[in-house]
């Protein structure tokens, strides 16, 4: 076979055929190549990723899933898995598009993909967990503590006022201290246009304050100066999510 | 220090601060540094005020970041993309800030 002739015919061609077909918008193409493509290379992962994108897009939703389940053979692959949480969004399969999103927070913990699953889902769910507010949040920041990278935890709106905390004797005080330092750089971070405010750490002689902002709410961890600031904001990224599904935030 | 910051993946610029808070080097050109000191001299005050002294100051947002050190009589600051190497750039600071 001529070097020309097998590039051709290599998932790497075809990948890149289909994705020009779909910046073009012509899915009904793509789907043809892709599903050559995958019959070819049934182990090009990104092809299964494509096709599953494609008939989402043509809301043929089962087969969107058959090929994204398929593209889930790569442990890194967030775009499959957020076309996939898609895909069962849009079957009302909300519990599936928990696990899902889960997958995506393994991957990356902070990511706009993420952050939008996790919106719908709570956007979804907050008329059943409206009453569980009050009683869940506690157990989730206790889970924290309990955590050796982390001292003390602070729920709190955005305006500074405390939701919940432990750990934390001043936390009235501190909540009213953090929205404030929140506030400022939400002003400081627009004029470096560093986008929407994520997290802030202030790392103090004594203490280290890791701050995951959410859309109303910031959840503050407290550790000591040699505190595992990696661990503490994988598992304060994790359970914030949580906290803000359950608020319906 | 300043060649180790400007080598670092996803640097986008820096700047020093004196004690009063004025910018006196770094990437930018006067008018833009002195405005960009201006707002991290805000944030020092309002953590300074809350939190007493700190050392290091990180933000980051979904399409960059902002790193503070807090030294004696100096702040530096440096903008950087998200996906930077956040690790050395606080071992930088703290180098530079101790």
């Amino acid at each position: 076979m001529s070097e020309g002739l097998q590039y051709h015919k290599s998932g790497l061609f075809f990948a890149s055929l289909a994705d020009a077909y779909i910046e073009k918008g012509m899915i009904e193409d793509a789907i043809k190549i892709l599903k050559e493509a995958t019959t070819l290379h049934p182990d090009l992962t990104y092809g299964h990723r494509l096709l599953g994108i494609c008939y989402f897009k043509t809301n043929d939703f089962a087969r969107a899933e058959q090929e994204l389940k398929l593209a889930l053979k790569d442990d890194n692959d967030l775009k499959a898995r957020y076309y996939l949480a898609l895909t069962f969004l849009a079957t009302d399969r909300i519990e599936d598009a928990r696990g899902i999103l889960n997958e995506m927070i393994r991957i990356t913990p902070e990511c706009s993909e993420a952050e939008e699953i996790r919106k719908e889902i709570a956007r979804r769910t907050r008329g059943e967990e409206v009453e569980e507010e009050a009683l869940d949040v506690t157990p989730l920041l206790k889970e924290l503590v309990s955590l050796p990278a982390i001292d003390g935890v602070i729920l709190l709106e955005k305006d500074g006022l405390t939701i919940a905390s432990e750990g934390v004797e001043e936390s009235e005080e501190l909540a009213a201290i953090i929205s404030g330092i929140a506030n400022q750089s939400l002003t400081t971070g627009s004029e470096f246009n560093i986008g929407d405010l994520e997290s802030f750490t202030v790392i103090t002689p004594h203490r280290r304050f890791i701050n995951i902002v959410g859309p109303d709410a910031i959840l503050t961890l407290i550790s000591g100066p040699d505190g595992g600031e990696g661990l503490a904001t994988l598992y304060g990224t994790k359970i914030h999510s949580r906290i803000i599904s359950i608020l319906g935030r | 220090m300043i060649n180790r910051i400007t080598n670092i993946i996803g640097y986008r610029g820096h700047g020093v601060l004196n004690e009063h808070g004025t910018y006196i080097e770094g990437s930018y050109h006067n008018d833009l540094g002195s405005s960009l000191g201006s707002s991290i001299s805000n944030l020092k005050a309002v953590i300074e005020e809350g939190l007493g002294d700190f050392q290091i100051l990180s933000l980051r947002g979904t399409k960059g970041a902002i790193f503070i050190g807090n030294g004696k009589d100096r702040t530096y600051f440096i903008h950087t993309s998200q996906e930077t190497n956040y690790g050395l750039i606080r071992e930088i600071l703290n180098r530079v800030i101790s």
